[in-house]
């Protein structure tokens, strides 16, 4: 198979995934479908810049992030909570305990929220998040456990 | 895992494509297919280039100037347009490409000179956006793998002996400031800048007779399921009707096309629609 049919497959396969972490970035369904539809038009477009196949995930995951973060941009809808207000949205107190994903997307950055997704939701492991994100390993812990510290999850629960 | 984490990652899971998004993007590959066969056009939809002008020309000056050019063989072709500069970067994912096109031969100067400034203006912000937004991406993200294109030029889309209809467009690979619209019709027998009003009796209600045509077009194509438009749909974005100068293009069988930017009607995926205008719709308030 060329690289085209095998990135096919791949869409196909998995556009389930990649559409739930686009929507991480867009918070609504109509762009989290424009930016999977860019980014699949721009793989295609870029598909010589796929150095082999076993990097397809991470090499594609990179584009729908970027495409993700510049659609942000555009739209100037990247607005943050301040702690406050998230603790009002989160409910009462310091019990984050039934925080929802929703939520939690609201809260973070997205250089935060997209390590929590790929890291519990999608199971990957740090080194695959940190090729990704193209960040050495290191930081990718550290705003891993920023954020966890944000969610007020404890540590001990998640090494 | 954590009880919480566990809960969202539920949460998370319960969230699929819609059926939609599936057959969007199974088109977008097949088009990507017929694209290398050369549609061109439909790949600009699909890759969603961008139209910032359209404008129209009719080069009538006089009907006897009409006459006398379609008369002389090898004359139809006087009005031309070129490239006068272009823009080049490419670097550490930032790519621009952007053209300045460049008219000549118009039998009004004074309007040929304002719209060669024009689209040199047009390019030098195309520009300055670009350089602005690449350097906020540096400080912004320094050292971090961005990605960011532009690219700007122009296609002839009508040469008759009536009509030259020049694309200006802006393809933003990624979002950046650098979109704005600007739309020129000019009509030689007045040597006025127009705008769609022009193509119309004074006091026509056009905006409502286009906008009307528009909808039901809209409407029917949503119901064969090959594309979306936002019309009565209650998502917030809806249209209600056309601008007084949207933008639109005459085409090389003198039809009227009027034309949407990217999001203004429909969802990305669906480019810039255009839509041809038959002659009955208007016939009763053309001029």
């Amino acid at each position: 198979m060329t690289k085209k049919q095998l990135f096919e497959t791949y869409i196909t396969e998995n556009l389930d995934r990649i559409y739930r972490f686009a929507y991480t970035y867009t918070k609504n369904q109509q762009d989290a479908e424009d930016v999977v539809n860019e980014s699949v038009v721009k793989a295609l477009k870029a598909i010589d810049t796929l150095k082999s196949k076993e990097y397809m995930g991470t090499w594609f995951y990179r584009i729908v992030i970027n495409t993700a973060l510049s659609h942000l941009r555009t739209q100037n809808k990247i607005v943050y909570l301040d702690m406050a207000e998230a603790e009002a949205i989160a409910g009462k107190g310091d019990d984050y305990a039934d925080l929802s994903f929703e939520q939690m997307i609201d809260i973070l950055e997205p250089k935060y929220k997209s390590i929590v997704v790929l890291r519990f939701f999608e199971g990957m492991t740090l080194s695959e998040i940190a090729e990704i994100l193209e960040e050495n390993l290191n930081t990718v812990k550290t705003r891993l456990y920023r954020a966890l510290g944000m969610l007020r999850i404890e540590m001990e629960d998640i090494v | 895992m954590n009880e919480n984490l566990r809960r969202m990652k539920e949460e998370y899971e319960t969230m699929n494509a819609s059926k939609e998004l599936h057959d969007k993007i199974a088109d977008a590959m097949k088009e990507n297919k017929e694209e290398r066969k050369g549609h061109f056009w439909r790949r600009g939809g699909i890759a969603a280039a961008c139209l910032i002008g359209v404008f129209a020309l009719s080069l009538n000056a006089s009907p006897a100037f009409a006459a006398s050019v379609s008369d002389l063989p090898g004359m139809q072709g006087i009005v031309k347009v070129l490239t006068l500069g272009r823009y080049v970067v490419e670097e550490e994912g930032f790519q621009a490409d952007i053209v300045t096109p460049k008219i000549e031969g118009l039998l009004d100067k004074a309007l040929e000179e304002k719209l060669n400034r024009d689209f040199k203006e047009n390019a030098d912000a195309v520009i300055a956006a670009f350089e602005g937004d690449m350097k906020t991406l540096q400080e912004e993200f320094p050292g971090e793998e961005v990605h960011m294109g532009v690219d700007s030029g122009y296609t002839v889309r009508t040469d008759t002996e009536e009509y030259l209809a020049i694309d200006v467009y802006i393809l933003n690979t990624v979002g950046s400031s650098s979109t704005t619209h600007k739309f020129y019709t000019i009509n030689k027998k007045t040597n006025d800048l127009l705008t769609l009003s022009g193509l119309f009796q004074k006091n026509a209600d056009y905006v409502g007779v286009l906008s009307e045509y528009l909808k039901g077009e809209m409407l029917r194509v949503n119901e064969t399921g090959e594309k979306v438009f936002w019309v009565n749909d209650d998502m917030g974005k809806n249209f209600e009707q056309i601008k007084k100068d949207q933008n639109f293009y005459i085409d090389s069988q003198g039809d009227l096309v009027i034309c949407f930017d990217k999001y203004e009607v429909a969802p990305g995926c669906e480019g810039c629609p255009e839509f041809v205008i038959p002659r009955d719709v208007v016939a009763d308030i053309l001029l």
